[in-house]
C-alpha cells in the first residue's frame, strides 16, 4: 500500500509541474468563471431591476400585481460550463492518460521500476489511483469555483437539493473525465508509438464528442426549431407521441447512434441533474435517477471495461519494454 | 588496471541452456554462463548480438523462451521478487523524470526498492559517488555524466549484490567514461559489488573488467579472465585484435 501511495504521489506531483496540463486546466476554469460569472451578473442585474421597479411602483402607490418576480434557475447557469467539461475536459483527460505512459515509455524509466520488487499491476493501480485523485482535484476545483460564483457574485443562496445535484454533476464529471484517461492510458500502453496512440485516441474524441452528438442532434426534429419542432407547428406532446411512432425506425436509428457516445450519456444525465433539460427542472433525485439510470449504468460500464482492460493491458503488454527511438 | 580483488569461486549469476526467441530469429541462443561474486564481467558484442537481451533476462524484464537463470541463488523466473531485491539495474539512455529533481527521483526509486530511510541513503550514496550540492537541481539541467552517475546512484540505493550496467559509457564524453570507470572499479572494491557490464567498448574493458564474454549473433563464443586472454593471444596486439578473431572464426 505504500508503494501504490508512493507511485500516486509522483504521478500528481509530476502531473502538476507539466506545463501542458496546467494550461488547460487554467483555460478550462477561466472559461467556466467567465460563463458563470457573466450568467450570475446577468440575473443579479434582473433581480435589482425588478426590486427597483418593485419599490418604485410602491412609492407611487401603483399596484404591483401585474408585476412578475424574474424566474431563475440557478443551476442552468452550468450549462456552458458542461458543454467546455465535454469537449477541453475530455482533451485534459486524454493528455493526462496519455503523458502518463507516454513519458516513461519515451524517458525509457520501466525498466527501472520493473526490475525493483513491484508487480506491474501494483505499479498501474499507483498511476491510477494518484490521476485519478487529480481528476478528483480538478473537479473539485472546478464545482467549488461554480458553487462560489453563483453564491457571491449571483447573490443567490442554494439550496441543499441543488448543491446535491452540483455534487453530482460533479461526480458523473469525475467519471466521464476519468473514462478518457482510461482510454488514453489504454491505447498508449497498447501501441508501441505512444504519437500513434494520441492520433488514434483523438479520432476516437473526435467521433464520440463532436461527430456522434452532432448526428444526434441534428436527426432530432425537436432540435432543428427554438421551442420543438411540435410546439411550432401547436401540436401537443400526447399527439406528438402518436405521429413519432410512425417513425419509429428512425427514432431507434437516431438513438442508437447518440447510444454509442460516451458525450451524450454524459450530457444527458448532467443535464436531467441540472435541469437544463426543462422537464427535470425542480423535480427530485429519485425520479432523475431512475429516469437516467441508463445513463449512470453506461457510464459506469465505460469506467470499469476501460479501467480493467488499461490495467490488464499493462501487466501483459510487451510493447512497454520496447524502447521508443 | 587489476581490480580483482575480493572475487570468489562462489557463482552469483548462472545461465544454463538460456535462450530467447523473437517470432523466428533467435536473440540468444542456449547461453550457459557463470559469473563468480566480485566479478567485473565485461560482456562484449556487435549491435544486436543479444548482450540487452540476456541482461533483460536476468534482472526478470522479459522471460526466456527455454532455459534458466538464477542471479544470488534466486531463479528469475520462479523467484523474481527475490532477485529483483539483490540487483541494481542501469539500463541504457535511460532519462529518468525529468519534472522532478535529483533527490525527489532518487527517494522515490529508493521508496520503491523498499529503502527504509530514503534521505540517510540517499547522502550516503551521493558522498559515495562524490556528488554535492545536486539534490535539488532538476534532472533536465544535468549533463549526460551527471545524469550517469544519478543513474548508478538509483542503482544502488538498497545495496545490491550484483549491478547490471548495459552500455554505461553510451553518449558520455572522455572526462565521462573515466569518471564512469572510477566508479565501477570503487564499487567493486569497496562495497564488493559484483559488476555484469555490457559494452561494446574494448578500451574500456581493458581498464575496468575482471573476465570477459563474447557475444556473436546470439552465441557465447569466447568467455575468460581479461589475464588469461591476454596470455591466450600474446602475439596479438590489443583487445580489439582478439574480438576480431574471435568473431572471424564463428
Amino acid at each position: 500500500m505504500d508503494k501504490i501511495f508512493t507511485i500516486a504521489k509522483k504521478e500528481y506531483k509530476d502531473a502538476v509541474r507539466n506545463y501542458v496540463f496546467v494550461t488547460f486546466l487554467a483555460f478550462l476554469i477561466v472559461l467556466t468563471g467567465i460563463s458563470m460569472y457573466v450568467g450570475a451578473l446577468n440575473f443579479h442585474v434582473k433581480v435589482s431591476l425588478f426590486e427597483k421597479t418593485y419599490q418604485a411602483l410602491i412609492a407611487a402607490g401603483q399596484p404591483v400585481s401585474t408585476l412578475t418576480r424574474p424566474e431563475f434557475f440557478p443551476l442552468q447557469l452550468l450549462r456552458a460550463t458542461i458543454e467546455y467539461l465535454e469537449i477541453i475536459g475530455a482533451i485534459l483527460a486524454i493528455s493526462l492518460g496519455y503523458l502518463s505512459i507516454a513519458k516513461e515509455k519515451g524517458n525509457n524509466t520501466l525498466p527501472l521500476i520493473f526490475t525493483r520488487p513491484i508487480t506491474r499491476k501494483k505499479y498501474y493501480l499507483g498511476k491510477l489511483v494518484g490521476n485519478l485523485a487529480l481528476i478528483v482535484s480538478v473537479c473539485a476545483l472546478l464545482f467549488i469555483t461554480i458553487i462560489g460564483i453563483i453564491t457571491f457574485v449571483g447573490g443567490i443562496h442554494l439550496s441543499s437539493l441543488e448543491i446535491a445535484k452540483i455534487l453530482l454533476s460533479a461526480f458523473a464529471t469525475f467519471i466521464y473525465l476519468s473514462i478518457f484517461f482510461l482510454f488514453a492510458a489504454l491505447c498508449t500502453t497498447l501501441m508501441r508509438f505512444p504519437s500513434n496512440a494520441l492520433i488514434l485516441t483523438f479520432v476516437v474524441w473526435l467521433f464520440f464528442v463532436l461527430i456522434v452528438p452532432q448526428i444526434g442532434d441534428t436527426m432530432d426534429t425537436d432540435n432543428q426549431v427554438p421551442g420543438g419542432f411540435f410546439n411550432a407547428i401547436h401540436i401537443d406532446q400526447p399527439q406528438s407521441k402518436i405521429i413519432l411512432q410512425q417513425f419509429t425506425l428512425y427514432e431507434t436509428l437516431r438513438n442508437g447512434i447518440e447510444e454509442t457516445s460516451i458525450t451524450k450519456h454524459y450530457e444527458r444525465l448532467t443535464f436531467a441533474l441540472l435541469g437544463i433539460k426543462d422537464i427535470y427542472n425542480g423535480k427530485s433525485l429519485g425520479y432523475i435517477f431512475l429516469d437516467k439510470v441508463w445513463e449512470v449504468l453506461w457510464l459506469l460500464g465505460f469506467f470499469f471495461t476501460f479501467g480493467t482492460m488499461s490495467l490488464y493491458a499493462f501487466s501483459r503488454s510487451k510493447v512497454l519494454l520496447q524502447k521508443v527511438e | 588496471m587489476k581490480t580483482n580483488i575480493q572475487s570468489s569461486v562462489v557463482p552469483i549469476i548462472v545461465t544454463q541452456e538460456l535462450t530467447k526467441k523473437y517470432d523466428n530469429s533467435i536473440a540468444l541462443d542456449s547461453l550457459c554462463l557463470s559469473i563468480n561474486k566480485g566479478e567485473i564481467f565485461g560482456f562484449l558484442g556487435h549491435n544486436g548480438a543479444g548482450k540487452t537481451t540476456t541482461v533483460s533476462m536476468l534482472t526478470t524484464l522479459i522471460a526466456p523462451t527455454s532455459g534458466s537463470a538464477s542471479v544470488c541463488g534466486f531463479d528469475t523466473q520462479k523467484e523474481s521478487i527475490e532477485v529483483q531485491k539483490c540487483i541494481g539495474y542501469l539500463p541504457e539512455n535511460v532519462k529518468f523524470y525529468d519534472s522532478l529533481t535529483a533527490y525527489e527521483n532518487l527517494e522515490y526509486l529508493a521508496k520503491l526498492s523498499g529503502v527504509k530511510n530514503p534521505k540517510e541513503k540517499i547522502n550516503e550514496v551521493l558522498m559515495f559517488l562524490e556528488f554535492d550540492d545536486v539534490e535539488k537541481k532538476k534532472l533536465g539541467e544535468f549533463s549526460k555524466g551527471m545524469r550517469q552517475r544519478i543513474g548508478i546512484a538509483q542503482a544502488i540505493l538498497h545495496d545490491p549484490e550484483v549491478l547490471f550496467l548495459d552500455e554505461p559509457t553510451s553518449g558520455l564524453d572522455p572526462m565521462g567514461i573515466k569518471n564512469l570507470r572510477k566508479i565501477i572499479i570503487k564499487l567493486n572494491r569497496e562495497k564488493g559489488m559484483t559488476i555484469f557490464m555490457n559494452t561494446h567498448l574494448l578500451s574500456e574493458v581493458a581498464k575496468t573488467c575482471t573476465t570477459i564474454g563474447v557475444l556473436n549473433q546470439g552465441k557465447l563464443i569466447y568467455r575468460d579472465s581479461l589475464v588469461h586472454t591476454m596470455e591466450r593471444f600474446h602475439d596479438e596486439s590489443s583487445l580489439e585484435e582478439i574480438y576480431f578473431t574471435l568473431g572471424d572464426k564463428h
